[in-house]
């Protein structure tokens, strides 16, 4: 005796049925029904949705308008927070290539209308091998002294290990190096405009002593002036080096989400490790 | 074969009744609880802040160090009690404690509820014009499910608006505190040949209480700020992940958060 095949039943059969057969096909219809209910249930299609789901990295988009901006860019993934933009392969723009090629960096600050500043500067020869297993190498020594002294700072390495592009570059420890620079310049940065707004009213308050009032009114203005223009750059400075860490690390790791960059400047060390030696 | 037929089929029900089972089996890692899920039109009282079990068994006290460990160096004690006043006791130093009460704005302890959500919306809408990055805050807490999920997104915002404006605040008054004491020591050097024993000695203890008590008091503060935001937003979403509140951390708010007004 040979069974019958279980199928679905079909309503267009005019055909009778035997009991044993209704008996097999009801079984194989609710096996079907369970089985679509635990495939769904087991694979949903939403995961974040899920109450206690923690933050996804990779899936949840970012309605912020810096992101929005740049949808048009062709990109296959999303990720979260990230502003969409060129393919995750090393970008080199100009000033990453005057980096590398131990030039000088040319910065042009626009501060009013009339106003305009020149930046020029230089990063360390080191930097020419940025990017490199001997750049790796030293910042890793650098860093792993600091940590010794700084456990703070190991939340660096903590996020730089959960970003897979950085995770599989074996650079992290030269990431790492350029969030403790920018960190420390971001510091020194926020510490001088303190400093300029404390020092304002004293020079003002000195300049009272200026007899002549054509004279004192231009000394109160002019030191106001000169304070709201310099705090005005350190400001223009403190993004660009922000802006100029970010690309290093896409540079590094081809790829770097917003939040991921997010994440590394909410750390806030407490100094920072030795310079690398040049070569 | 029949017979071996039907337990062929019964089986495989089994086998997706177990699998249904298992699935339904939490993560052997999942610490906290879910997220309080009552909707936004229930009465106030059913979302009050209240510590839940699964915090620890001091829900409302933490430890702020400034060292790699208790007992290395200044320490902030913070514990809150039921009526919402916080007790913050500071080791400046490992034989100076300095107790401070805080006494909070009666909207603070209405985290949570409806009223406080409206609050803090209409408070959003209000700064999001001159404060823009407020938007930045808004668009990292709705990349947190839970967030979305809660129907509290604009509480979750408002008290990261706080935390860092705050902490703004405080790190100002770091870089004021400094300057005094620099102040001080250009005074005490200026004229040290014109002062007298007994007013060196003020200048000296001045200077060390600025430098040692308020820099050290501050510099818990700013740490706790931070800490304050996740307790806080742990209790709203019933869970905050670690990568969120870093994000949170980042965003720089320029202004000072005025206190919320009742709706």
């Amino acid at each position: 005796m040979t069974q019958r095949k279980p199928s679905l039943p079909t309503p267009m059969s005019s055909e009778p049925i035997a009991p044993r057969a209704k008996y097999q096909t009801l079984w194989v219809f609710l096996l079907f029904v369970a089985l679509l209910g635990f495939l769904g249930w087991v694979f949903p299609r939403n995961p974040g949705s899920n109450p206690t789901a923690t933050l996804s990295q990779n899936n949840a988009p970012s309605n912020h308008p810096s992101s929005l901006g740049e949808a048009t860019a062709p990109r296959s993934t999303t990720r979260l927070g990230q502003a969409r933009g060129p393919e995750p392969v090393r970008k080199i723009d100009d000033e990453i290539a005057r980096i590398l090629q131990g030039d000088f960096i040319t910065n042009v600050y626009t501060l009013s209308s009339n106003k305009t500043l020149v930046e020029v500067g230089k990063l360390p020869p080191i930097f020419r091998k940025f990017g490199t297993e001997e750049f790796e190498r030293l910042a890793r020594a650098a860093c792993e002294k600091e940590f010794t002294t700084d456990p703070i700072a190991t939340e660096y390495l903590e996020i730089l290990e959960e970003h897979p592009a950085a995770r599989e570059s074996g650079l992290i420890y030269s990431g790492i190096y350029i969030m403790y620079c920018s960190g420390e310049a971001v510091a020194h940065s926020r510490h001088d405009q303190a400093q300029l707004l404390l020092s304002m009213p004293r020079d003002i308050e000195e300049a009272q002593e200026i007899s002549d009032p054509e004279l004192r009114a231009e000394k109160v203005r002019s030191i106001r002036r000169s304070a709201e223009n310099r705090i005005a750059m350190e400001r223009l400075t403190q993004q660009a080096g922000i802006d100029r860490t970010r690309r290093l690390l896409e540079y590094l790791y081809g790829d770097l989400p917003k939040a991921v960059f997010q994440r590394l400047l909410s750390i806030e060390p407490i100094s920072a490790p030795d310079p690398l030696p040049d070569p | 074969m029949m017979k071996r037929s039907s337990t062929l089929w019964i089986g495989s029900l089994l086998l997706i009744v177990a699998v249904a089972v298992w699935r339904f089996l939490p993560p052997t890692n999942q610490s906290v609880s879910a997220p309080d899920r009552t909707p936004a039109s229930v009465p106030d009282t059913a979302r009050a802040v209240v510590p839940k079990a699964t915090q620890g068994s001091q829900p409302n006290k933490h430890v702020t160090l400034l060292g790699r460990m208790a007992g290395d160096g200044p320490m902030l004690i913070s514990e809150e009690s039921e009526s919402g006043m916080i007790t913050n006791t500071y080791q400046v130093s490992p034989t100076q404690f300095i107790v401070r009460v805080v006494n909070p704005h009666p909207m603070d302890l209405r985290l949570g509820s409806l009223d406080y959500e409206m609050a803090a919306k209409a408070d959003f809408e209000r700064h999001v014009a001159s404060e823009t990055n407020l938007l930045e805050i808004k668009a990292i807490l709705e990349d947190f499910p839970a967030a979305i999920a809660s129907q509290r997104l604009y509480s979750g915002i408002r008290e990261a608006y706080v935390a860092r404006a705050r902490m703004r605040q405080l790190r100002d008054e770091g870089y004021k505190n400094s300057d005094r004491v620099s102040q001080l020591d250009n005074r005490r050097r200026r004229y040290s040949e014109q002062l007298d024993e007994a007013q060196r000695q003020q200048l000296n203890e001045e200077a060390t209480k600025l430098s040692v008590e308020v820099g050290t008091m501050i510099s818990l503060d700013y740490r706790d700020a931070g800490e304050r935001l996740k307790q806080r937003l742990t209790r709203l979403y019933g869970e905050f992940p670690k990568a969120v509140h870093q994000r949170l951390m980042s965003i720089e708010i320029d202004g000072s958060a005025e206190p919320l007004e009742a709706p």
